[in-house]
C-alpha cells in the first residue's frame, strides 16, 4: 500500500524551496529523493519545507542526513522547517537537535535572507 | 469464284491494302473488305472480333447471290456457342485456322447454337468453309470466315494458306479502322495495368472461363506463369485446398464471393484462411469479387481480386500470441503452470498441438506441460510424450536442440522418419495415431545460457506445415518462457541466499545469562528474498552482558554489509573496552570510514548483575527508547543521540535503570511503531498499552506480535526486531532454558 506522499517545489531567485506533504517512508522515498535532487539543481539555498507531513521514518531521515552532507561537501545551504510534533519527536528521536542549524521556523525566513 | 489465278489473288490484296490506306469509319471499312472477299473469293463472308469483356461480335457479313440480303440480316445477329471448341470461338481463341471441305451436317452441328440456328446454316448450302484469324499487331482480333455455296468449288490448302494471308491484311486494314481501339485497346491497357498489380485478378466470363490472370494470380495459384493456369476452372482450384473462414468453419465453392458475384450480387469481401493440401502451407486470403455487367444487364464477367494478407495475420498472430504469453508468464511463479498456459495459447492458432519438455536432475527431459487442439487426443499425447523417454545425450531431435540451442524445423515428418527413429512397435503405432505431419523444436533458453528444456509445436490433423516464420516465432515463445523460468529459479535461489544471509546476521541462539531470561522475535518484511537491515545480538563483556537491537537503513546487499560490519565492529569493541558508550564511537567511526552515508541506530544495553542490585545502561544512537517494565507499568529509557555514522563528533550518554527481580527490557525496532494501520501508525502510545501488566519475556513479545498483526493494514513494510530481557525472580529457577525460550518465539514468526 503506497503511502500518501504529495511533492510540491518552486524557486524563488537562488532559494528552491520542496514542499512535502502526507508521509515520507521506505515505499515512497525513492520519490521525494529524486525530487529534492531536481529541485537542488542549480540552487544556493535547498529548503525542504516539511510542515503538512505527519510521518517520517528512517528513510526519510537518512534522506535529510544526506542532503545535510551533500550541502556541506558541495557548499549549499540546506534547511529543513517542521511544525508536526510527531515529526519533531522522530527529530528528537534521531539525534537532530534545533542548534544544528539545519531547522528554521518558515521558508520566507531563507527567502529573506538569499531570496533576492 | 473469279480469284483462281496468282495474278487474281495479287489484284485481292492490292484492293485490301487500297482500303486501308483511305481513312473510313470501322463500318464502311467491313463493308469494302467484305465486297473484296464476296464474290471473287468466298460466296458467304463474314467478320467477327473480340470485344474487351471476351465476347465474340459479329462486325459484317455479305452473301452473294439473289437471297444475299436476307440471309446477311439473319447471319449479323446469329451468335456463337460459348465453348471454344470449333467454329469462329475455336479459331479466335486459338489463333489457328480449320478448313471444313466438304461441310458436313456434323460440322453445322458443332458449330451451331440450336435448332434454328442449324437450319440457318442449312439454308445456305454450305459446301466447303475456311476460318482463318483476323490478326494484327502480334495479336488475334477476332476471324474471318469464308464459305462456297452455289458456286460449287472445294476449298483446298491453298485456299487456305492465302485465306490466311488475306486475313492478315484485312486484320491490319481493320485495325487501321480503329478495330484495337474500340474492341482491345480498352482491354490493352487494362492488362497492362492488372498485370501490374500486386493482388491477384482472376476474371472470369459468365460460364465460369478464366477469361484474364496476372502473374500475381499465377504466382498465388502456385504456377509460373500466366499460360499454366489458364483454363483452370473454380472447382479444380478449390480442390487444391482446405478453405476455412476466420471462425475456422470450412469454406466450400458456393461460399466464396466469386459464386455471388456470377449472380450479379455485390458480395462482401470474404477472409479466407486456405491451406495447400500438397504442401500444407497455410495462406490468409481476402477475396473480393464483383460482377460486370453487360448492356442487358447480364453478367458478362466476375472480377475477383485476392489479396495476400498471409504476411499481417502472421504478424497479428505472433503479436497477440507473445502478448498474451507475456501475461500468462508474468502471471505466475509458478512455471509448471505458467508453461501449461503457454502451451495452451500456441494451440490451435499456431499448432495443433504443443508440448514443453524441461531439463531435470538426471538426464531425461521430463514432460511438463501438454495441449491438443481435439480434447479427446490431450491425453493420447500426453501418454506419447510420458511413454517415449528422450535422453539429452540422444542423437538427434529435442535432445540436439538442448545440446546445440539451435531450434529445428521439421517441415515434412514421413511415415519414413518415424519408422527410422529406434522405438517400439507400439510407439510407433501411438505417433501413428496422432498424425504427426510437421514440428518444430525450440529451445527454452535465454541468450548465452544452457537451455532449460524444448518448446515442441506439432501439426497433425489440420495437415498444416511449419515454415520459418512459424519457426522464429517458436523461437522467440520459448526465449520469453525461458526467462520467465530462469528469473523464478533465480528468485528461489535469492531467496535461499538471503535466508541464509539473515541468519549469519543474527545469532544462531541466545546466550543463556545467568538469572535472565532472553526471548526475541524477527519478523523480516518484503518478499523473504531480500535481507533485512534490523539485526540483535548477546554476549558477555568485561562487567557483565552486552544486549543489543539495531537498525540498518536500506534493504538488500547493502544493508546486510552494513549490519555485518556493525554487529562484528560492536561485538569485537565490547570485548576489548569495558564502556559500551567507547563500543559505539568504535563503530562510529567505522561508519564514518564508508564512502556513502551508512547510518546505523541501535540500542544497547549493558547488563551488570550484581548480588543484590542488578543494574542496566542503557544507551540510544538514533534509535527508539527501550521500554523498561516494572510492576506492570511500562517506561521508556534512554536519552536521544544521533544516529551511528551522522557526525564525524557526537556523544552518546547512557541512563541506568534497576532491573528488580520480574522487572523487563522491552528492545525494539521501528518496524514496530511505525506500523501502518487503517488511520495511523502503531506508535510509541500503543505500544506502551499494549505492555501495561504483561506476564513473561513470551509473553511480551506474543502480545507485541499480535497487536501490531491486528493493527497492521497491508503487508508489512519494515523489518520488525524484539528483543526481551527479564530479570527472573530470585526464588524461580528458570525451569525453561532460555535458548528453547528464544527458539520457541522465533518459530513464531515463520
Amino acid at each position: 500500500v503506497p503511502t500518501d506522499l504529495r511533492l510540491n517545489s518552486r524557486r524563488t531567485g537562488a532559494v528552491s524551496i520542496l514542499r512535502v506533504a502526507g508521509e515520507i517512508d521506505l515505499s515512497n522515498c525513492a520519490r521525494a529523493e529524486a525530487e529534492l535532487h531536481a529541485a537542488r539543481d542549480g540552487a544556493r539555498v535547498l529548503v525542504l519545507d516539511l510542515r503538512e507531513v505527519r510521518f517520517i521514518d528512517t528513510s526519510g531521515l537518512r534522506l535529510i542526513l544526506e542532503e545535510r552532507q551533500r550541502a556541506q561537501s558541495d557548499g549549499y545551504r540546506f534547511l529543513v522547517t517542521s511544525s508536526s510534533s510527531a515529526v519533531q519527536r522522530l527529530f528528537e528521536v534521531a539525534g537532530l537537535s534545533p542548534e544544528d542549524g539545519l531547522f528554521i521556523d518558515s521558508p520566507d525566513d531563507a527567502l529573506q535572507d538569499h531570496g533576492r | 469464284l473469279t480469284a483462281t489465278s496468282a495474278g487474281d489473288r495479287f489484284e485481292m490484296l492490292a484492293a485490301v491494302g487500297d482500303v486501308a490506306d483511305v481513312t473510313l469509319s470501322l463500318e464502311d471499312t467491313v463493308q469494302r473488305l467484305l465486297a473484296v472477299v464476296v464474290p471473287s473469293f468466298a460466296d458467304v463472308a463474314t467478320f467477327d472480333a473480340i470485344d474487351h469483356t471476351g465476347k465474340v461480335r459479329r462486325l459484317g457479313a455479305l452473301v452473294g447471290g439473289p437471297d444475299g440480303r436476307r440471309q446477311e440480316q439473319a447471319l449479323l445477329v446469329r451468335s456463337h456457342p460459348a465453348s471454344a471448341s470449333a467454329g469462329i470461338p475455336y479459331t479466335i481463341a486459338t489463333g489457328k485456322s480449320q478448313l471444313l471441305s466438304p461441310v458436313t451436317d456434323e460440322h453445322l452441328r458443332a458449330i451451331s447454337i440450336d435448332e434454328a440456328d442449324l437450319e440457318l446454316l442449312r439454308s445456305l448450302g454450305l459446301r466447303s468453309t475456311l476460318f482463318v484469324p483476323l490478326r494484327s499487331r502480334g495479336r488475334t482480333l477476332g476471324a474471318l470466315a469464308c464459305s462456297v455455296s452455289s458456286s460449287g468449288r472445294l476449298y483446298d490448302e491453298d485456299d487456305r494458306r492465302f485465306a490466311e494471308v488475306l486475313a492478315a491484311r484485312i486484320g491490319m486494314a481493320l485495325d487501321y479502322a480503329g478495330l484495337s481501339e474500340s474492341v482491345s485497346g480498352l482491354e490493352q491497357r487494362l492488362e497492362a495495368v492488372l498485370a501490374n498489380l500486386a493482388e491477384a485478378v482472376i476474371v472470369r466470363d459468365a460460364g465460369g472461363r478464366m477469361v484474364f490472370t496476372n502473374d500475381a494470380a499465377a504466382r498465388l495459384l502456385g504456377s509460373e506463369s500466366v499460360q499454366d493456369v489458364s483454363g483452370v476452372s473454380s472447382e479444380e482450384l478449390m480442390a487444391r485446398y482446405d478453405a476455412f473462414d476466420e471462425h475456422g468453419r470450412r469454406l466450400t465453392l458456393d461460399d466464396l464471393p466469386n459464386a455471388r458475384a456470377r449472380l450479379g450480387e455485390r458480395p462482401e469481401p470474404l477472409l479466407v484462411r486456405n491451406i495447400i493440401r500438397s504442401t500444407g502451407q497455410e495462406r490468409w486470403l481476402l477475396h473480393k469479387s464483383t460482377p460486370v455487367l453487360d448492356d442487358s444487364s447480364e453478367v458478362a464477367m466476375v472480377v475477383n481480386v485476392v489479396e495476400d494478407l498471409t504476411e499481417v495475420k502472421r504478424a497479428e498472430l505472433a503479436q497477440r500470441l507473445l502478448a498474451q504469453a507475456g501475461e500468462a508468464l508474468s502471471s505466475s511463479l509458478d512455471y509448471e503452470q505458467t508453461l501449461q498456459r503457454v502451451a495452451q495459447l500456441a494451440v490451435p492458432e499456431l499448432a495443433d498441438w504443443c508440448g514443453v519438455r524441461m531439463r531435470g536432475d538426471s538426464d531425461l527431459l521430463e514432460q511438463v506441460a501438454v495441449a491438443h487442439v481435439d480434447p479427446e487426443k490431450v491425453a493420447l499425447a500426453r501418454s506419447y510424450g510420458e511413454a517415449i523417454q528422450i535422453r539429452v545425450s540422444d542423437p538427434t531431435g529435442a535432445a540436439e536442440v538442448i545440446r546445440t540451442g539451435r531450434a529445428q524445423l521439421l517441415g515434412e515428418i514421413t511415415d519414413e522418419m518415424l519408422e527410422r527413429i529406434d522405438v517400439p512397435a507400439e510407439r510407433l503405432a501411438l505417433a501413428r495415431d496422432l498424425h504427426m505431419r510437421s514440428a518444430v523444436i525450440a529451445p527454452l533458453a535465454t541468450p548465452g545460457r544452457t537451455p532449460l528444456g524444448v518448446l515442441t509445436l506439432v501439426m497433425a490433423e489440420s495437415g498444416r506445415r511449419f515454415d520459418e516464420r512459424d519457426l522464429a516465432l517458436a523461437e522467440e515463445l520459448a526465449r520469453r518462457a525461458a526467462t520467465v523460468i530462469e528469473n523464478a529459479r533465480l528468485y528461489t535461489e535469492h531467496t535461499r541466499i538471503a535466508d541464509t544471509l539473515q541468519h549469519s546476521l543474527l545469532p544462531g541462539d541466545l546466550p543463556h545469562i545467568p538469572g535472565f531470561h532472553l526471548a526475541s522475535l524477527y519478523r523480516p518484511a518484503g518478499e523473504h528474498n531480500e535481507v533485512g537491515g534490523d539485526f540483535y545480538d548477546a554476549l558477555p563483556v568485561s562487567g557483565g552482558w552486552l544486549v543489543m537491537v539495531g537498525d540498518v537503513a536500506g534493504r538488500g546487499t547493502e544493508a546486510a554489509a552494513l549490519t555485518s560490519l556493525s554487529r562484528y565492529t560492536l561485538r569485537a569493541a565490547a570485548r576489548l573496552l569495558e564502556d559500551p558508550l567507547a563500543s559505539l564511537q568504535q563503530l562510529n567511526l567505522a561508519l564514518r570510514e564508508r564512502p556513502q552515508l551508512s547510518l546505523v541506530s541501535v540500542c544497547c544495553v549493558l547488563l551488570r548483575p550484581g548480588t543484590g542490585q542488578c543494574r542496566a545502561d542503557v544507551v540510544l544512537a538514533g534509535h527508539p527508547p527501550a521500554l523498561h517494565l516494572h510492576d506492570g507499568t511500562p517506561r521508556q529509557v534512554g536519552a536521544f543521540a544521533p544516529f551511528l555514522g551522522a557526525y564525524d563528533q557526537a556523544r552518546w550518554s547512557s541512563e541506568r535503570v534497576t532491573l528488580d527481580p520480574g522487572d523487563q527490557l522491552v528492545l525494539y525496532t521501528d518496524g514496530v511503531i511505525d506500523t501502518v494501520g487503517a488511520e495511523e501508525r502503531f506508535g510509541e502510545a500503543r505500544l506502551a498499552r499494549v505492555l501495561v501488566d504483561t506476564g513473561g519475556a513470551e509473553d511480551t513479545i506474543v502480545r507485541i506480535d499480535r497487536a501490531v498483526q491486528e493493527f497492521a493494514q497491508g503487508p508489512q513494510a519494515d523489518d520488525t526486531a524484539l528483543l526481551v530481557v527479564e530479570r527472573l525472580a530470585e526464588h524461580r529457577p528458570s525451569n525453561l532454558s532460555p535458548k528453547a525460550g528464544a527458539r520457541q518465539v522465533d518459530q513464531l514468526a515463520t
